[in-house]
This record gives C-alpha cells, sequence and structure tokens, in this order.
C-alpha cells in the first residue's frame, strides 16, 4: 500500500486509524520540535503537539488537498502554539512587519566576529551550550510571528514557497519576516556577546578583537 | 542602509536559503570570494540556524514519543460499537452475571439511571408470566439511542428499556427483551463544529 501523505489522508478520512497513526508517527518529532521552540516547555510542547495532531483529525474532512498536507499541518501547529502562548500572556504587542530602512550595523559589527569566534575559540564547546542557551532567551523574546517562521525554515527547511502556504502571507513578506526574526536574534545575541566575560589565560575573545 | 556594508543583509538573509534567483546567487558568490566582512555576516546568519537545529533538534531526537500516537487517538472523539453489538453485549452479560444492576457496559448517563429507579416501583409484576425472558431476536433502529438497563425485582428479572430521546423522552416496558413497539424518532446527530 503506498503511504505518501495524500493516500494516508485519504484512508483517515474514511476512519482509517491506523493511517492516521501513521501520519502522526511521521511527524511527530518534527513537530514537537517546532512546539517545543515555540512554547519552550517540553511538557507543554508535547501537549501542544498532540493537540495539533487532533486538530488535524478533527479538520480532516476540510482539508481540501489544494496546499500539500505538510503545510496544512504546520499551520496547525502553528496556529496552536499561538493560540497557548497568548492564553499565558505571553504574545508580545511589538508591530510584525517593519520597513526596509531599519538600521542594522550596530548589532551587525557586533556580531560579525560570531562565526569565526565560534571556530577559532578554545572555549567553544562551552561557548556554544551557553549560546544555546542565550539563544533559547533571545527566541522568547521574538513576536511569535517572528518565532514561527524562522523555527519553519531553519528546523524544518521550508521553502519560501511552502513558508508563504503554512503562513498564508505573501512570498515577499516571508522573505522580510525572516530577514527581520535573524536580524532580531543577531541584536539580542550581540548584547549577550558584549556582555561575555572572555575565557580565562586566552589573549583571544570578545567581540571585535581580530 | 548605511553603505558601509556592500551587501544588504536581506540579500544574505535570502542567499542562505537558497532563494537569490540564479544571476544574484552567482553575483553574490563572486562578491563573497574577495570580501571577508561579507563572508563573516553570512557566517554569522548561518550560525543562528546551527545553534537552533542543535537545540531543538537535539531535544526532540532525545525525547520519548512511547505513547504519543495513543494519546492524540485517546483525545479523539470516543468509538461507539453499532447499537446491535451494544444491545447484545449487554444482554449476555445479564445472562452470565445476573447482576442486581447492569450499567456502564453501554454507556448510560446518569440521568438515564434515575429514570429508571423512579420507574421501577411503578411496575407491577411485570416478569411473572414468564420464568426467564430468552433473547429471540434483536431489531434495532440504528438511529434511536437506546440504554437498555436490567433490575431484579422482586417479582422476578424484568428487562426495562430505556429510549433516550432528547424531545421526547418515553420509557416502555417489556417482559422480553424485544425492542419496544414504536421505536422513537432518530435522534438528530450533532454537527461538527466549524474550522
Amino acid at each position: 500500500m503506498p503511504t505518501d501523505d495524500l493516500t494516508l489522508v485519504r484512508r483517515a478520512r474514511s476512519g482509517d486509524q491506523r493511517a492516521f497513526g501513521l501520519l502522526v508517527e511521521r511527524y511527530q518529532k518534527k513537530v514537537y520540535a517546532v512546539a517545543l521552540g515555540m512554547v519552550k516547555d517540553a511538557e507543554e510542547a508535547r501537549d501542544v503537539a498532540q493537540e495539533a495532531f487532533v486538530k488535524v483529525h478533527r479538520y480532516l474532512d476540510h482539508f481540501k488537498g489544494d496546499s500539500s498536507f505538510y503545510t496544512w499541518l504546520y499551520r496547525i501547529t502553528t496556529n496552536t502554539c499561538i493560540d497557548v502562548l497568548r492564553r499565558r500572556g505571553s504574545s508580545s504587542a511589538e508591530s510584525v512587519e517593519y520597513d526596509d530602512s531599519v538600521q542594522m550595523d550596530l548589532g551587525e559589527a557586533n556580531l560579525g566576529a560570531l562565526g569565526s569566534q565560534l571556530e577559532t575559540n578554545p572555549a567553544r564547546t562551552a561557548l556554544r551550550r551557553e549560546l544555546g542557551e542565550k539563544l533559547e532567551e533571545a527566541l522568547a523574546q521574538l513576536p511569535e510571528k517572528h518565532r514561527a517562521i524562522l523555527l519553519l525554515r531553519e528546523l524544518e527547511g521550508m521553502s519560501y514557497e511552502d513558508l508563504a502556504q503554512t503562513l498564508d502571507i505573501p512570498k515577499g513578506t516571508v522573505m522580510s519576516r525572516l530577514f527581520h526574526a535573524r536580524a532580531k536574534v543577531q541584536r539580542l545575541l550581540a548584547d549577550y556577546l558584549a556582555d561575555a566575560p572572555s575565557p580565562p589565560g586566552k589573549g583571544k575573545g570578545g567581540p571585535g578583537s581580530e | 542602509m548605511t553603505d558601509s556594508h556592500c551587501t544588504p543583509v536581506q540579500q544574505l538573509s535570502a542567499h542562505l536559503d537558497g532563494e537569490l534567483s540564479p544571476a544574484a546567487r552567482v553575483a553574490l558568490e563572486a562578491h563573497l570570494g574577495g570580501c571577508p566582512d561579507c563572508r563573516a555576516r553570512l557566517a554569522a546568519l548561518r550560525s543562528v540556524g546551527e545553534a537552533l537545529r542543535r537545540r531543538f533538534e537535539a531535544q526532540a531526537d532525545a525525547a520519548d514519543f512511547t505513547g504519543f500516537t495513543e494519546g492524540v487517538l485517546a483525545r479523539l472523539r470516543p468509538h461507539r460499537p453499532p447499537l446491535g453489538e451494544r444491545l447484545q453485549v449487554a444482554f449476555s452479560e445479564w445472562r452470565t452475571h445476573r447482576p442486581a444492576v447492569l450499567w456502564g457496559g453501554v454507556g448510560l448517563a446518569a440521568a438515564a439511571v434515575l429514570a429508571v429507579l423512579a420507574v421501577a416501583p411503578l411496575v407491577p409484576d411485570v416478569a411473572g408470566e414468564a420464568g426467564h425472558p430468552s433473547l429471540q431476536a434483536v431489531s434495532t433502529d440504528e438511529t434511536a439511542h437506546v440504554a437498555p438497563v436490567v433490575l431484579k425485582t422482586e417479582g422476578g428479572d424484568a428487562i426495562i428499556w430505556l429510549v433516550d430521546h432528547p424531545d421526547r423522552p418515553s420509557l416502555s416496558l417489556g417482559s422480553d427483551a424485544s425492542v419496544p413497539d414504536v421505536p422513537p424518532p432518530p435522534a438528530p446527530r450533532p454537527k461538527g463544529g466549524e474550522l
């Protein structure tokens, strides 16, 4: 039996629970990863991920098949995460779209060395772990829509085309929203890097050096 | 945008995602070959994505998905076996166990049970004419919602069928196990919610 998404969806729609279970197993880890990035707490992410699949099942009849199941699933996942965040009261009122004249230079200058710093710094393992934590904090400060698009692009590798479909926005908006999300994360990390102590005993370390 | 950087960061971002046109990509790659500043900025953008993947994909890989699918299925609307099946199960349980009260197996609502308890005292010697009712056949109206309850009365066994209809609650009593003569109109099926 062919097990591509559409076949499984068709079978699930006609009541085949095993087919639906296969769909869940196929996507559970990825949906969970995105949910984890969105809501941060592991227990809640698992709950949200399950809830997303419940909604998928509930609305299977509404799925028209004119978009891919994949983008439809992630649309439901993203919206479920955003609902949870709003109920929590942690949604940001910050406007999502900026115009192109926003100045990026200061943050970028500090971050210019980030890439090479990670490569050359002898303490890079510890730095990487700390960076991961700081990254989570930075992510939590993004408006949900920026967080979502960044996670879908970086964790899922979603094309701009699929992002446009998933988030129901034009492709041009995908491009600018993504770039602004990245730039904001960089700005937040730049602040962290500016405060980070240099590793002991080494000449290198600290932004802007070398 | 200032002019201290040659490549706008939007372009670097799009390049990172492989979304530049072929011509723009070739031009940018040529530029990157000779520009350490832009290379460093691209590397910085890339490192954000790499850190995100390391962070969340590792956690997802380490997570235990045992019971995840089952958990999803459990949250779906519970599956009800067809009515005929439920009645046969209920009757065979009665035959086997002769419990004083048989409930739960067919999904009784508390209201239905209370109605039975209220009705039972009103029923005179219903089962007097037959010793033990035997099940001849079960014919069902698939659209009706029927919750049978078996009570052991003082005079003997009695099977009371409750027909649960939202608009016209009706009770019919029988000394044998046949379905009441006049089945009620089918209960309207609930509609699903809007997306």
